[in-house]
């Protein structure tokens, strides 16, 4: 038996190596997701191993979570700390650390990061002589002022040498310095990405305008002294501001939650590396239900001979064992080969992750093998238990059966839609009913759960709607070699339904992506714009939103002929009723206006100041607030008592983030040091919107920190983020489209051998090559076509009720029509592809062979 | 006009090399005459199917030549063998004649449609009526009884009025009765419509419906017989076997 399935393998290598190849796709992305995050995870550990080099203690400042705020961040505590810290026992050595946001901007282009926050952080630092996760590479440490050193990956990324100028501003007016030195973190050139500009300590505290502060203490120990009881003892000098921690442990606690990230991307990355092999599944057992079916005659043969049917079943089975194991094993090798490339791809469009060489973990191989046998022994078990039902009298009869669908599943098809819909269609409801403001995942996961079953009810479906939608996409075709190849593709409709139904998972899920994204654009567009109420909005530069901007900005601008008003913005953190923690926005009540877009006002916002608030209505409805009643906001830890004097609807849609807005004067008052978010600037009437942000960008050329933005510049942005998102997940559905490709190719090829003889009679008849080739590629157009359809379809409704349950009330919904039409190109085009294999199968076979009998 | 529908000359054809080779046809000279319906017969291993696969431009030769009208085979590409096919040969063989995804007409019309060349419906009705297939037109393959298949299968071949018809024991599946109808209706096409037929069979009854049949052995045509009768082609077969 063992024989028979080996060379039934091998005498049919092509159909092997098609059936190995929808095994090896999905095990590979499985094996590549593994090595991948592992090497990353591995990568990440040696950088916090590094980063906490020689310190064993970390002096920071006392965090409180519910106190951040904008321009709160990066607390300090003081420097006179240090020669308390030095008295301690057992401590060897304390060296003070100053850290800030900064702008890097280079001669070259000018440019500075980009607005709005895309980017990666840059940060500036106090040099540490000493023990530290930085290493001079090249050059010298700065010393003077004026003098800077960068990491090595973003010198080499942005084009800097030892020598060169560059302009850097934290807070105030860009100033220039000489690039003296490049330095890198242990091993790696680069920390993820992030930028680091090093200078020496007081040329730090005059950068970020600090005195007489650091943001933190590195501690080395004494050989000998005890971690523990040193820790207290420094902890003992420490006020309330300020804490110690164990350095190592608190690197090993970072390593840990970014594992844990990492676990989540990994998980991620499986979904579609399972989608690939469901879709893979789906090929193998159509192709060994075909073989099964192609073999009836050699099997009934072998029943006649005296085979037990366990017998047939065990060797079918042991066939798919072979596939699976011999598939898994490539598929291993492949999956390296693939997070390798990742790696390349992420190195090459200048993304910069440690990189600690591959790890390939005895887990990842045995899981990929598992995976793949699995998926292949499963995908053939039904085949198998079908060749156990094939009587010894087939041996003896000639044509091949082609048994009708059965109506149960049909109907279970049915079934399963109408549960699906009522399903997506509750969710949906639900969801632009109740609104996403209460944070009920509810309508979500109906709609998941219906999702889910459509598709099911789509795969079942398809063989029964296969004939007629088939006759229907051919109707076009009328030529004869595309109305043979429209027959051919109807005559065995569970097996082209199949196919296609492998190939519309991958392409309904994109499809349910892009219209999901396109949907959310729109929604946010639409918001955007109605929101955004004046020409300008000034904001940070930089990566940290909660940089905010310089107190000077307003003044300045308020100070220009070209503009009318000014508005300032400013947000703070707060425990808010309810428990809820978020941020509160502070406006300045004459320019409400400008900042924000309502569609209704109760109360007046005229009536902010001190110790009052105005409420979003949907809150407020939630929460059964009256216009007088008093609510209670703690911010900086301390409770305060807030009259409500206005309710509000946003023009945009409900905002679920924000609900509850202060006055600016009276916060700024409460919190000290609170620095603006934004500017919002509307420009006198007859200044051209871009000759405005071109003359603001210059008038505030002194802060570099700041990014002058546009409604256009914001929506080019989220549309730019939004195509990249679309980009990614159709690049990870990529794989299982390919799948369902190589599923369309060993389905045509297995017909190809099965209709050997009447391709020949069609060759003997007259039929050219050219001719044969055109048939095969018809049929292998419409059954891509058919999964495109369906895909699309499922896509259509999914996308609605995707987005309807995410976005909540107010979702849009678009569709991305000329993506869909790319997609059917597409997909014509995988059907052209898809025939190239079986039609040179089919134009090289041998007329004479093909006509002639046993 | 050109009394030679088809003919090989010197006709040799050999498979595989060296020590594997098998001479399948050996020098093989034989001319088929228009209008005339010749049988060819010999064991198996005879050559008798090589024979007629070069005939009907299906197959090269190693040597020698072939002729189609007055069409030299040898020269031709695939393509041009396959065009000359659509146009001057029709086929009917022993079994898997049809598509089976067409209908009976389809099938009857499939060469000219292949080559997208108008049908003369008045002929296709004509030869429908003498074949008895009218009603069984719009029937698939599966729907219709060995003998109505292979009736549709000579429908097809005489469809496109070809300058010879090649038949590979076109009644080697049917039952006696069915078989000596297909026969008859082949004898009515030759008597009738002047259509020359050339059929290889083994069945000397089925070669007793023929003008002439020319024997072969070995690769070599071994004898002739012109007015052939079921006994004279079972006596000569014994005679040669022997």
């Amino acid at each position: 038996m063992v024989r028979i399935s080996l060379r039934n393998l091998w005498d049919h290598k092509l159909r092997t190596v098609l059936l190995g190849l929808a095994i090896v796709a999905g095990v590979s992305f499985v094996v590549g997701s593994f090595v991948f995050t592992d090497s990353l995870g591995r990568g990440f550990d040696d950088l916090f191993t590094n980063a906490q080099e020689g310190t064993d203690i970390a002096v920071t400042p006392t965090l409180d979570d519910e106190n951040v705020g904008i321009g709160l961040d990066f607390p300090r505590i003081p420097a006179d700390l240090e020669d308390d810290l030095a008295a301690v026992d057992g401590v060897a050595d304390v060296r003070p650390v100053l850290q800030s946001f900064v702008v890097l901007v280079t001669d070259d282009d000018g440019s500075q990061q980009p607005a709005g926050g895309f980017g990666a952080p840059t940060f500036g630092i106090s040099w540490i002589e000493g023990p530290s996760p930085f290493s001079i590479r090249e050059g010298r440490a700065p010393t003077a002022s004026g003098e800077v050193i960068i990491d090595v990956g973003t010198a080499e990324s942005r084009g800097i040498a030892i020598g060169d100028t560059v302009g850097v501003a934290a807070d105030g007016p860009k100033q220039d310095f000489t690039v003296v030195g490049l330095m890198g973190f242990g091993e790696a050139d680069n920390l993820l990405g992030a930028t680091f500009m090093a200078f020496s300590f007081e040329q730090a505290e005059t950068l970020f305008e600090v005195d007489g502060e650091v943001n933190n203490f590195d501690i080395s120990i004494e050989p000998g002294a005890d971690l523990a009881t040193t820790v207290e003892a420094v902890q003992a000098v420490l006020p309330d501001t300020a804490q110690a921690i164990d350095a190592r442990a608190a690197a090993e606690e970072q390593a840990a939650e970014l594992q844990q990230g990492l676990a989540f991307f990994n998980i991620f990355l499986l979904v579609f590396a399972g989608i690939a092999l469901v879709v893979g599944a789906f090929v193998v057992y159509n192709a060994f239900r075909v073989v099964v079916a192609q073999r009836t005659r050699e099997l009934a043969l072998l029943r006649v001979l005296g085979t037990q049917r366990s017998q047939l079943v065990r060797m079918v089975i042991l066939e798919s064992v072979i596939v699976g194991v011999a598939a898994s094993a490539t598929g291993v090798v492949f999956g390296v080969l693939l997070a390798i490339a990742l790696e390349a791809i992420l190195e090459a469009t200048g993304g910069t992750l440690p990189t600690a060489g591959l790890v390939l973990q005895p887990r990842t191989v045995v899981v990929g093998i598992l995976v793949g046998t699995l998926t292949a022994v499963a995908s053939a078990l039904i085949p198998a238990a079908r060749s156990a039902r094939i009587a010894p009298m087939a041996a003896l009869r000639d044509q091949l059966e082609t048994r009708p669908t059965k109506p149960w599943w049909t109907w279970a098809g049915l079934t399963l839609g109408a549960i699906a819909l009522a399903l997506v269609i509750t969710g949906a409801r639900q969801a632009s009913d109740a609104g996403a403001l209460t944070g009920d995942t509810g309508p979500v996961q109906l709609v998941g759960a219906g999702a889910a079953l459509l598709f099911l009810s789509f795969f079942l479906l398809a063989r029964s709607v296969a004939r007629p939608a088939l006759a229907w996409l051919g109707r076009p075709l009328r030529s004869t070699t595309g109305t043979l190849a429209r027959e051919n593709a109807r005559r065995t409709p569970r097996r082209t339904a199949t196919t296609a139904a492998a190939l519309m998972i991958g392409l309904g899920l994109v499809a349910t992506v892009a219209i999901m994204t396109t949907s959310v654009e729109d929604t946010i567009i639409g918001s955007v714009e109605e929101a955004f109420r004046s020409d300008l909005l000034v904001q940070p530069a930089g990566f940290n939103p909660l940089a905010g901007i310089p107190d000077e900005i307003a003044p300045t601008a308020e100070g220009l002929d070209f503009v009318d008003s000014v508005a300032r913005l400013a947000t703070v953190e707060a425990e808010l009723p309810a428990d809820q923690t978020n941020f509160v926005v502070a406006i300045e009540p004459e320019t409400v206006d400008l900042v924000l877009a309502f569609d209704d006002v109760t109360g007046s916002f005229a009536d902010l100041g001190p110790g009052k608030v105005a409420v979003q209505q949907v809150e407020a409805d939630l929460r059964g607030y009256e216009l007088g009643d008093t609510v209670e906001i703690t911010i900086l830890g301390e409770p305060r008592t807030y009259e409500i004097v206005a309710f509000f609807t946003f023009a945009g849609g409900a905002n679920d983030s924000q609900s509850y807005y202060l006055d600016y004067a009276a916060l700024k008052e409460t919190v000290p040091g609170l620095r603006d978010n934004s500017v919002s600037i509307r420009l006198v009437d007859g200044v051209e919107l871009e000759d405005g942000k071109t003359r603001l960008a210059a008038a505030l050329e002194d802060f570099p920190s700041v990014a002058v933005t546009s409604l256009s510049d914001i929506l080019e942005q989220t549309r730019a983020a939004l195509l990249g998102l679309v980009g990614m997940i159709a690049g990870l559905l990529f794989m299982s489209v390919i799948v369902a490709v190589v599923g369309i190719v060993l389905t045509l090829y297995l017909a190809v051998i099965e209709r050997t003889h009447e391709t020949g009679l069609l060759r003997a008849i007259g039929m050219t090559r050219a001719n044969v080739r055109e048939m095969i590629r018809w049929e292998s157009i419409l059954i891509a076509l058919f999964g495109a359809i369906l895909g699309v379809m499922l896509g259509l409704f999914l996308g609605w009720g995707l987005s309807v349950s995410i976005i909540g009330p107010g979702a849009q919904y678009a569709v991305p029509w000329l993506w869909i039409v790319l997609g059917f190109v597409g997909a014509a085009i995988a059907g052209v592809l898809a025939a190239i294999i079986p039609s040179y199968r089919a134009t090289r076979m041998d007329v004479l062979e093909a006509i002639a009998y046993e | 006009m050109n009394e030679i529908a088809a003919r090989a000359v010197n006709a040799t054809k050999i498979y595989g090399e060296g020590d594997t080779a098998v001479v399948a046809l050996d020098g093989v000279s034989v001319e088929f005459e228009r209008s005339k319906f010749t049988a060819i017969m010999g064991p198996s291993g005879s050559g008798k199917s090589t024979l007629m696969h070069c005939m009907a431009a299906l197959d090269n030769l190693t040597s020698g030549s072939v002729y189609l009208g007055d069409v030299e085979l040898n020269s031709l590409s695939d393509k041009e063998l396959t065009l000359l096919r659509r146009e001057k040969v029709g086929f009917i063989f022993q079994a898997y004649n049809l598509v089976p995804t067409l209908t009976a007409l389809e099938n009857i019309t499939l060469p000219q449609n292949i080559a997208g060349r108008k049908v003369d419906q008045e002929w296709l009705d004509h030869v429908v009526g003498i074949l008895d297939i009218g009603d069984r037109l719009t029937h698939r393959p599966t729907e219709l009884s060995g003998g109505q298949q292979q009736r549709v299968a000579v429908a097809r071949a005489l469809g496109a009025r070809p300058e010879i018809i090649f038949g590979d024991e076109p009644s080697g599946n049917l039952d006696s009765k069915s078989g000596a109808e297909l026969l008859g209706f082949l004898r009515t096409a030759v008597d009738d419509f002047g259509q020359s037929i050339v059929m290889v069979t083994h069945d000397p009854v089925a070669a007793a419906y023929a003008d002439r049949v020319v024997f072969l052995g070995d690769g070599r045509v071994v004898s002739e017989m012109a007015n052939p009768t079921t006994d004279s082609v079972f006596d000569r077969i014994k005679e040669l076997e022997t």
